[in-house]
């Protein structure tokens, strides 16, 4: 009976994991190439699960709300660079203006989303209903369906990445900014793209984060949070560590959360990356995308 | 009179302004809206030491308020003596920016963000733990704080006075630092960190001693606010407040001594009238309004207005000494 229950939570830990997975690699790769840390993250997150919720109870497809979820946080991070980011680039106090901006941003999200959509929480329909039996084991096929997209949509990411020709522009930013610019990566387009590609990833993992639990303006926060430890500890701007990390949370998320209760984990969590900043200040894994 | 004598008679000046004018009015909202302004200008100012003058980027300021406010109010509500609170709060205010400073100063400030901000956020979900409801109060907060009393005078000038005691032993400090030889140290190391190391700075102790001071009045600040108010929510630790209070700093101009406090004047003043004259929707306006201005200013007003007083004076000086023509 132990064993089932403790086999019930590594599976929630690996489903959560990759949501998680989701929402920090965007986060990181976004720091990794356009040296963004975007606070407006966790809005993006949101954001991408409203737009999902839209579509999701309009056409009852998955495909079509992954696409919206997907497409609506990307062309908001891509309008972000250029209307907020870009233009304190290259200018005194870069980083921590930019911070300040993204944090207006997402203050910005959230308020448009009360607006637009009301404070009452939407729930998504779970995506797929019943349960398989493997053996002793019963796991719903909800969460065979939340793994298996997350799964998906990390080797998307990771094809995009290695075997694409704006792929390897990202990650030639993300190494060497000026040689990269010598060979003539347009580093605008870059990071344009970048914030683009991390905000849709993030909306992706909204729309999971939204069919497990509720969809509401300040749903972001927790997943920023989470995501913000995820990337110190994965290294900042490390995507392979990140995404590592993120199952390593999450799998102390959900068996904290079996064993203990909900409440401790986060507290548990931010232990975690105290005792990892003592032992290794820079985080576990090192290098960049 | 040079340029730095002119600035602080004239902060003085609009600080007689900012606490004769309430009590020459003598009602209770002007009198509210002056202790919560000096409140606010030590909270801001103590923030705007590490962001503006020490280079350490600490965004999860609040936590310390957050700690002394949460501690004074638990230890107050055992029925301890009042100064026994306050102290209670501050100095583990402090103990707990020496803990964050020891994690993380001798790191890239980005982690220094990262790990301020989650701290800040962490807190405010773990008071609101059923388990710690006890103590915390969990979602509602501490209510029923035993408030500080002095026999015979209104609780409205009580709590006026007390802010006005922390402002006048907090702010004196804070500018014989930020004036004296650590502030030059620390500034030193906020516009070239490798040449002050060079020149013999002990980097990482001069910010941990910045650090752990702003702490400490920080903490003190939100004790004060604890036992003043009577209630102490984790309203206190949210995103939201950060953004009035930094919005405070960036008005002013916080690479400045006197920006936070003219910043937290202005700011609490138009906040305060607007709370008490629109309900409703002015949530969401304010929001709005701060999230287009913010960006705004630090793209073309980037040195807030004490920071453009002060740029305008030193550059007719310079002018008038080198017989240029134009400031």
């Amino acid at each position: 009976m132990s064993l089932e229950i403790l086999a019930d939570s590594l599976i929630s830990g690996v489903a959560l994991g990759g949501i998680y997975a989701l929402a920090a690699s965007g986060l990181a790769l976004v720091y990794g190439a356009a040296g963004v840390l975007n606070f407006a993250h966790g809005s993006l997150i949101m954001i991408g699960a409203y737009a999902a919720w839209f579509i999701y109870t309009l056409t009852g497809s998955v495909v079509f709300s992954l696409l919206a979820g997907f497409l609506l946080p990307f062309s908001i991070g891509g309008f972000l660079e250029k209307i907020l980011f870009s233009p304190f680039r290259k200018r005194p106090n870069e980083s921590i203006n930019i911070i300040f901006v993204s944090i207006t941003a997402a203050l910005l999200l959230e308020v448009f989303s009360l607006v637009v959509f009301g404070p009452r929480r939407k729930s998504i329909p779970p995506l797929m209903a019943g349960f398989y039996n493997l053996g002793p084991l019963t796991i719903s096929a909800q969460k065979l369906a939340i793994i298996t997209i997350s799964i998906a949509m990390l080797l998307l990411l990771w094809f995009f990445l290695t075997r694409t020709r704006f792929g390897i522009m990202i990650r030639a930013v993300s190494q060497d900014t000026e040689s990269a610019q010598i060979l003539g990566v347009d580093l605008k387009k870059v990071y344009t793209l970048v914030l683009a590609i991390g905000s849709g990833v993030a909306g992706i993992s909204g729309f999971l984060l939204g069919s497990i639990f509720l969809v509401y303006p300040k749903m972001g926060e927790l997943p920023l949070v989470i995501s913000l430890i995820i990337i110190a500890i994965g290294g900042l701007g490390n995507v392979q560590g990140t995404i590592i990390s993120s199952f390593m949370l999450a799998l102390i998320q959900s068996l904290t959360a079996t064993y203990l209760s909900l409440g401790w984990s986060l507290p548990i969590m931010l232990a975690t990356v105290c005792v990892i900043f003592i032992v290794r200040p820079t985080g576990i894994f090192k290098g960049r995308v | 009179m040079n340029t730095l004598q002119k600035i602080n008679i004239f902060a003085i000046v609009i600080f007689l302004f900012v606490n004769l004018v309430p009590f020459i009015l003598s009602d209770r909202f002007s009198i509210y809206v002056a202790s919560r302004s000096l409140l606010w200008a030590v909270v801001a100012l103590q923030w705007g030491i590490l962001l503006g003058h020490a280079g350490i980027f600490s965004f999860g300021n609040l936590f310390f308020f957050g700690i002394g406010g949460y501690v004074a109010g638990i230890v107050a509500m055992q029925g301890y003596n009042p100064i026994l609170c306050l102290m209670a709060g501050s100095l583990l205010a402090m103990f707990s920016g020496l803990g964050i400073g020891r994690l993380t100063l001798k790191l890239k400030g980005i982690y220094m963000a990262i790990f301020t901000f989650l701290i800040q956020e962490a807190t405010r979900h773990i008071v609101q733990l059923e388990q710690l409801s006890p103590w915390t109060g969990g979602p509602i907060g501490l209510q029923n704080i035993p408030k500080i009393r002095i026999v015979g005078i209104e609780e409205i000038y009580t709590q006026y006075l007390i802010m006005l005691t922390l402002f006048l032993v907090t702010v004196p400090v804070s500018y014989i630092i930020v004036r004296g030889k650590y502030g030059l140290l620390f500034r030193a190391l906020r516009d070239s960190e490798d040449f002050a190391s060079i020149l013999g700075v002990n980097i990482y102790r001069i910010r941990l001693l910045v650090f752990s001071l702003s702490a400490l009045f920080t903490g003190l600040a939100g004790a004060m606010f604890a036992l003043t108010s009577g209630g102490f929510t984790d309203e206190m630790l949210s995103i939201s407040l950060s953004i009035d209070v930094l919005f405070m700093l960036i008005v002013g101009g916080m690479s400045t001594f006197y920006g936070p406090l003219a910043g937290a004047f202005l700011m609490t003043f138009i906040t305060e009238n607007f709370r008490a004259y629109l309900i409703g929707e002015l949530a969401i306006l304010r929001v709005v309004i701060i999230s287009i201005t913010i960006p705004a200013i630090l793209r073309f007003f980037n040195r807030g207005l004490v920071g453009q007083l002060e740029f305008y004076l030193t550059e007719r000086e310079r002018a008038k000494r080198f017989k240029l023509t134009t400031p």
